[in-house]
């Protein structure tokens, strides 16, 4: 199949880059998202890919070749737009068929090919149909179809979920990520919705001002979060900007309004003697107690529920520690520890050390 | 509730007498010219005395109408191509891409709807003389093309805003090149505005007389040839020619409105 390697891509719209030297290779058959806030580039970097978009500088290169100049008819790309942009005046059948006219296929390879993508798409019956008859998850499944039917190298999807309802969607990200698998096909995937690209990637890219904040696994991303953009875009955090006030052979020790706090320094990736640190804990690593733990391993901080928001399967505990600083506690709900917490209640809320996230100075 | 509800239809049934008023006072004249064109006495009589087809026949057989009827149709069939060609590519222009001096040049197509025609033609008239450009139907096919472009402007542009060119990126992505992608995917998207602003164009081409009456030399137009026509005459031919033009007219713009094979995916 194909591997795509983007090599310090700049495009500028006037003063404004939408891509800043950004470079990324895609190994051949891997699923990579890139998932950002609107503005940080990730659909410039898909069209750059697909060829609407001729970069300023950089290369783009597809199996090694280099294809700057190629046009996106000659590309052999597959894409999925988020409107799905499918051609109204032509029958699902037609629409499907579209790249393999465009290729000169014989009627009967044609009509064959259409046939399994279709069935393979749950869309068997529907050929005749136009696009407008078509429910939102059907028109999405046959702008997949339309894409796939070629067998191209690569496969582009910009955001081709967002327009379907919650349920539906979830659904479709499992479909989607089976079908990719089965297919071997070099996938580009570009969401905004942290959780999509997480269910879906083997390969996440964070991106913010046309530039790459972290790349990793969806693991790495959420539990090794390299910056604060990072930790506060995926995920629930609560942020910490503590003082240092001394380093000795193993930990960082910080203060936080009267609380001592050991930080190990192996969790900093800089040799740091001094100054402050911004830190990060996910609320879900948090667990309360009635009595303050002293333990090498925990840190603990007394404070007082202020309110508590029922999520559903879980719920989250906003609890004052300091006059400027709540932190947030996601708990199992009815889990057997949590179930005599109520409002207003002293307690303290502890985790293990090693789940801080250091994001730095 | 009851009372929102009586205001509304007392405001309806106000427009509804407006527009009705409107409409009559349109329709009318045009009836009263219909019928009389059916008169069997050499006079403008309205309610006819007696019926005949005289005056048809008479329209047939005079051939100033005839020539100028060649040169209306001619002149409107090559206008309307022309006004379509120039007006899809300079929209083309307009909604896609930034260039400078465009608001300026948009103004400058659209600027023949706002001065006067008496204007429009006396300038045209002045230049085609000091170029010496004295071949009437190249003349007048400038002109027409001039009135008419305005309006293949603004429907054809308003078509493109609306296109969604993602469609376009689509087929490319699909292995089409530039020309399929055009003919396969724009075209038949934007023919229900191609087909639009064709009628719009052929019908003020056709019915021009005021900008016309300048340009025009021996070879005239059936509208300048009506005109002088009943400048010496007052019989009901002009009545029967009306009638031709009001009838045709209204058959374009029936066409105009059915669109053919547009409402299969415009609605289901």
């Amino acid at each position: 199949m194909s591997e795509i390697h983007l090599e310090n891509i700049t495009v500028a719209y006037g003063n404004v880059k939408a891509l800043d030297n950004f470079s990324l290779r895609i190994k051949d058959g891997s699923f990579i998202s890139l998932l950002g806030p609107s503005g940080c580039g990730k659909t410039t970097c898909l069209r750059t890919v697909a060829g609407f978009i001729r970069p300023d500088r950089g290369n783009v290169y597809i199996d090694g070749k280099r294809v700057n100049d190629l046009p996106p008819n000659k590309r052999k790309i597959g894409i999925v737009f988020q409107n799905y942009a499918l051609f109204p005046h032509k029958t699902v059948f037609q629409n499907v068929a579209f790249g393999l006219r465009m290729q000169k296929a014989e009627k009967c390879e044609i009509r064959d090919r259409v046939d399994e993508i279709l069935k393979m798409l749950y869309l068997s019956g529907f050929e005749g149909r136009y696009p407008i008859q078509l429910s939102g998850g059907q028109q999405q499944r046959v702008a997949l179809a339309r894409a796939l039917v070629t067998k191209p190298s690569v496969l582009l999807l910009d955001e081709p979920l967002g327009a379907l309802d919650k349920k539906l969607r979830e659904e479709m990200q499992i479909e989607l990520r089976k079908l990719q698998e089965r297919l071997g096909i070099t996938t580009l995937f570009v969401t905004h919705d942290q959780e999509e690209a997480l269910t879906m990637a083997d390969t996440i890219v964070i991106m913010n001002e046309g530039k790459t904040e972290q790349l990793g696994t969806p693991g790495q991303i959420y539990d090794r979060p390299e910056n604060k953009f990072v930790a506060e875009f995926i995920g629930l955090s609560n942020f910490l900007s503590l003082d240092i006030t001394e380093v000795d052979g193993e930990d960082m020790i910080c203060a936080l309004d009267g609380n001592i706090l050991r930080i190990p320094k192996d969790l900093h990736r800089e040799n740091i003697s001094g100054g402050c640190v911004d830190v990060a804990i996910r609320p879900e690593k948090i667990a309360m107690a009635r009595d303050m733990k002293y333990e090498p391993e925990i840190h603990c901080i007394p404070g007082m529920i202020e309110r508590i928001v029922y999520k559903g399967s879980f719920t989250l505990y906003y609890v004052r520690v300091a006059e400027k600083l709540s932190i947030v506690v996601q708990r199992i709900s009815g889990e057997a520890e949590c179930q005599n917490y109520t409002l207003e209640d002293r307690i303290c809320v502890c985790w293990n050390k090693r789940d801080i996230l250091v994001l730095g100075p | 509730m009851n009372f929102e509800k009586e205001g509304y239809d007392l405001v309806t049934g106000f427009f509804f007498a407006l527009t009705f008023v409107g409409l009559t006072l349109i329709v009318c004249p045009q009836i009263v010219v219909l019928v009389t064109s059916f008169n069997s006495t050499p006079e403008l009589a309205f309610p006819p005395k007696g019926l005949s087809l005289n005056w048809y026949r008479h329209m047939m057989e005079r051939e100033a109408f005839l020539h100028g009827m060649k040169l209306s149709l001619l002149l409107a069939t090559l206008a309307t191509v022309a006004s379509l060609v120039i007006a899809f590519l300079f929209s083309l222009a307009v909604v896609r891409y930034k260039f400078f001096g465009k608001d300026l040049i948009n103004a400058l197509i659209l600027s023949p709807l706002i001065i006067p025609e008496v204007v429009s033609g006396l300038a045209l008239l002045y230049i085609f003389n000091r170029l010496q450009l004295y071949n009437t139907t190249v003349n007048l096919l400038i002109l027409h093309v001039l009135l008419t472009l305005p309006y293949s402007v603004r429907v054809i542009s308003a078509t493109l805003y609306r296109f969604d060119v993602s469609l376009e990126e689509a087929a490319l992505s699909l292995g089409a090149d530039r020309l399929r992608t055009f003919a396969l995917i724009t075209v038949p998207l934007i023919r229900p505005g191609l087909i639009s602003a064709g009628v719009f164009s052929f019908v003020v081409s056709f019915n021009n007389f005021t900008a016309t009456m300048f340009i025009v030399t021996r070879q005239t137009t059936l509208p300048v040839e009506v005109f002088s026509y009943i400048r010496t005459e007052n019989d009901p031919t002009v009545a029967a020619i009306s009638s031709v033009f009001v009838i045709l007219t209204i058959l374009l713009i029936l066409v105009n409105k059915k669109r053919i094979g547009a409402r299969r995916f415009v609605g289901r």
